[in-house]
Formats: structure tokens, C-alpha cells, sequence
């Protein structure tokens, strides 16, 4: 498996924490109901995150669970558990996209179609992770998690269509063209072009 | 406020303790928290809490914002244990609806359980600055990447929130709506400000990229030097190994069947 870990990497976790962070307040504008938000922005960021630099952009998402929410007043312990399923969900998503090497920049329709499904797909995995970390730490019983899935699955599912789609079809070409852009689910590109380079 | 305007200057007892000492105490109170399940301990939690924040002289502002999380944390936790969670007698019937004592209390015991905790994080992120936290997270032997990686992160936050209010007022300029009108015309107001902020930022990251790479963060035998580095005095290891006795006792004590009885 082709693994690069170095200064690229390092800044793309930052950075992708740093947004994930920053637009994980973003919420706060929509809420509907306390605890209800109809768009939780920061989904779009950590699926978009992971499908531009694989793996790394995954955990800029769980540094950024822990960052965000523990600035909101979260427990560190919730975030530290929570963070995977925040990881989880961008790589259920980009994870095809990188095995069956599909264009990331959606396209034709049936690219957008393989997006919709897996959002649909890694927003209710995540959805449901999530309650289920909520349980864990007591924050609400079991028998809640089912009336707890709909609204967050609702709120990052719209998230990842109304920013997701964009932000792959207008900025994969821009960020294609930097040096930073991911062929490879943990490393930019083949073994014989990180030698060549 | 954001994460990057909690700290506040200020001198105290609490203040001149050690970065790790001020970052375990406030992580052991959560930590028991979890581990405490009845209402009136929970309540001595909260108490003890309040008195931290007095002695760390953290301001009432940034308390304040702190405490708004609850206004949206109380609700969704009462509403969780009190609708979903049956125990003991019925209370009160509103339709399909039992409202039961086990429920009651257990909504009580989290509301305060969370209180708590979310009260502790100020301790924490208002009464040190950042470069003290994560030198307290690598004395506490954090990798050194992963401290950087956090330090990077809080650094960066604040330039993205310049970026995202330079971004709004550009586009309010050009008369997007951003803040009335209705859900769907919000959604484009979002979507008009993140996609910029993308856009920036990814341009931003190759520099970082390099600058990362030019002051030797990746080199594989690093010589490293850090500025300043904690050092705890004897009242800090005291107040430390305190906290983790406490903490060891708590945990202990619950495994017991008094224990079990009394804390939860």
C-alpha cells in the first residue's frame, strides 16, 4: 500500500480540523429546535476533505470533532469517541471513489448518482455512530437513538448535497492542480512518481 | 466569542499552577462526572466546579458562553430520559407518553452530570493560552505531531473566522442575503460564503505545506528545542497525583456494591 506521511499531510489535517472546527459553529445558525439543526455544514467538509486527500482529510475530521466540540462544551471524552464515526463517514463516501478510481469532480450523472448514494449511505452510518456514542456516554438512553437518527442523518444528509456537490464540482479542478491533491487513498501519487519526484 | 478569545489574563492561585496541572484537574472533575450517576453528588460536582471557575477568576462572560450550550443540551437530555427511559412508578401520562421516577431522576442526574462538565471546559480553555495547553498535552507525552497538528489547528481557526467575516461582508456587498429570508435562500447564502473559504484555504495550505517542511517539523532525526516547557512545583504534583488518586478512588468505589448503590 503506497503511504506518504509528511509536511503535506500535516497541513491538510490542520487545515481540515480547522474548518471542520470553525464550520462546525456554522450549525448553530440553523437550528430549528435546541439540539435539532437542519444543516450540519461540517459533514460537507469532512466528506470533501476525504475525498481530496484520502485518509488525511478523514482525520483532519476527527481533530476536528474533538476541537469543535469541546469549544461548544463537549466533553473531550465524547469527541475523542465521536471523532471516528465523524472520520467513518467522509470515508465511507470517498473510499469507492478511490478503489474504483472514479473522477471526484462528479462529471456525468452517474458519478453524482454514486455520490448521492454513498452520502445517503455514510451520513446515516455516521447518524447512527453517532447516536450510539451519545448512548455510550449517557448523554440520552437507547430507546432514543431511533427518534435521534432522522434529524441528524436529515442535517448532514442536506449538508453533503447542498455544499458537497459544489465544492467537488467547482474546486476538484483547482485543487487537482496543486501539489496537494491525492491519487491514492494515503498518498499522493504511485511509488515510482514519489521516487521520480 | 470563539475558541481563540476565551483566555483572559488574569492572576490568581488557580492562574499560576502549571499548564499540566491546570489541564488534569479540569479533565479528572469530567472524567468523574461520567463515572457519578445520582443527582446530589452531581450537584457537588457542579459546586465544586463553580468554585474552580472562582478560583481561576475566569470571566463571567466567557462562563456565560459556555453555559448558553446548555440551552440547548438540557432540553434534548430531559427530553431523552424522561420520554424514552421507563423505570419505576408512572408520574404523569400525556397520551402514549410515560413520564416515570427512573426517568426523572436519571434526566436529573445527566442535566446535572452535564453541567458540570461543560462548566470545566473554561478551566481549561480560558485559564491558559494555547501555546500552554499544548505544552502541557507534550509534557503529558502526546506525540510531538500530534501536539503540532492541534497547536497548527487553534492557530489557523482564528484566520479562517477572518476570512469567513471578510468573505460575508463581501458578499452582503454584492447583496447576498445571508442572514433573513427563507431556508432555501440561507442555503445559497452558505454555500456562497464556503465555497471562497475553500478556495482560500486550499490555496493557503500549499504555503503551510512548505512552511511546515522548511522549519524541520518531518525531519527524521530531529534536534528539537522548545521555548518554554512546564515545570510543575510540588504544589501542582500534589494537586495532580490528588486528582488521579480521587479519580482511581471514584472508579474503585463504583466497582463495589455500595458503590454501585450510592453512585449511581
Amino acid at each position: 500500500m503506497r503511504f506518504e506521511f509528511g509536511a503535506r499531510q500535516i497541513a491538510i489535517i490542520a487545515l481540515s480540523t480547522a474548518l471542520y472546527a470553525v464550520l462546525n459553529w456554522f450549525s448553530a445558525a440553523f437550528q430549528v429546535v435546541p439540539g435539532a439543526s437542519l444543516i450540519f455544514p461540517a459533514t460537507a467538509i469532512a466528506i470533501v476533505m476525504t475525498m481530496w486527500f484520502g485518509f488525511w482529510g478523514a482525520l483532519g475530521a476527527y481533530f476536528g470533532t474533538i476541537i469543535g466540540n469541546f469549544a461548544w462544551g463537549t466533553a473531550l471524552q465524547v469527541g475523542i469517541t465521536g471523532g471516528v464515526h465523524d472520520m467513518i463517514e467522509g470515508m465511507i463516501v470517498a473510499a469507492p471513489f478511490f478503489i474504483w478510481a472514479l473522477r471526484r469532480d462528479l462529471p456525468n450523472v452517474s458519478t453524482l448518482a454514486i455520490y448521492v448514494v454513498l452520502a445517503a449511505i455514510g451520513t446515516g452510518a455516521n447518524a447512527l455512530l453517532g447516536n450510539l456514542n451519545y448512548v455510550l456516554w449517557g448523554v440520552y438512553p437507547l430507546d432514543a437513538v431511533v427518534a435521534g437518527i432522522w434529524p441528524w442523518w436529515l442535517a448532514d444528509f442536506v449538508a453533503a448535497l447542498v455544499l458537497g456537490i459544489p465544492l467537488l464540482r467547482f474546486l476538484t479542478p483547482f485543487v487537482q492542480r496543486t501539489g496537494l491533491y491525492h491519487q491514492h487513498f494515503f498518498a499522493r501519487a504511485g511509488y515510482e512518481q514519489l521516487e521520480a519526484a | 466569542m470563539t475558541i481563540a478569545s476565551f483566555y483572559v489574563p488574569r492572576d490568581s492561585r488557580y492562574r499560576r499552577l502549571s499548564a499540566p496541572t491546570k489541564l488534569m484537574i479540569p479533565l479528572a472533575v469530567m472524567t468523574a462526572a461520567f463515572l457519578i450517576g445520582q443527582p446530589m453528588l452531581n450537584l457537588a460536582l457542579v459546586g465544586l466546579v463553580a468554585v474552580l471557575l472562582w478560583l481561576a477568576a475566569i470571566p463571567r462572560s466567557v462562563v456565560r458562553t459556555f453555559a448558553s450550550v446548555l440551552r440547548t443540551l438540557i432540553p434534548v437530555i430531559t427530553i431523552g430520559w424522561t420520554i424514552f427511559f421507563r423505570s419505576g412508578e408512572v408520574l404523569l401520562s400525556i397520551g402514549p407518553v410515560d413520564i416515570t421516577s427512573g426517568g426523572l431522576y436519571r434526566a436529573i442526574a445527566t442535566d446535572l452530570r452535564f453541567t458540570a462538565i461543560v462548566l470545566a471546559v473554561p478551566l481549561i480553555l480560558a485559564a491558559m493560552p494555547q501555546q500552554d495547553l499544548v505544552a502541557a498535552l507534550r509534557w503529558l507525552h502526546l506525540p510531538y505531531v500530534i501536539c503540532f497538528i492541534i497547536a497548527l489547528s487553534l492557530r489557523t481557526i482564528p484566520t479562517l473566522e477572518r476570512d469567513v467575516t471578510l468573505i460575508r461582508d463581501a458578499q452582503r456587498s454584492r447583496g447576498v442575503e445571508l442572514d433573513r429570508g427563507g431556508i432555501r435562500v440561507r442555503l445559497r447564502g452558505l454555500a456562497s460564503v464556503v465555497l471562497p473559504l475553500m478556495t482560500v484555504s486550499i490555496g493557503r495550505l500549499e504555503v503551510m505545506s512548505r512552511v511546515i517542511e522548511s522549519r524541520g517539523v518531518t525531519a527524521r532525526r530531529p534536534c528539537r528545542t522548545f521555548y518554554r516547557r512546564p515545570r510543575p512545583s510540588r504544589l501542582d504534583w500534589m494537586l495532580m497525583l490528588g486528582s488521579i488518586a480521587a479519580l482511581l478512588g471514584i472508579f474503585a468505589f463504583s466497582l463495589t456494591a455500595a458503590g454501585r448503590q450510592l453512585l449511581s
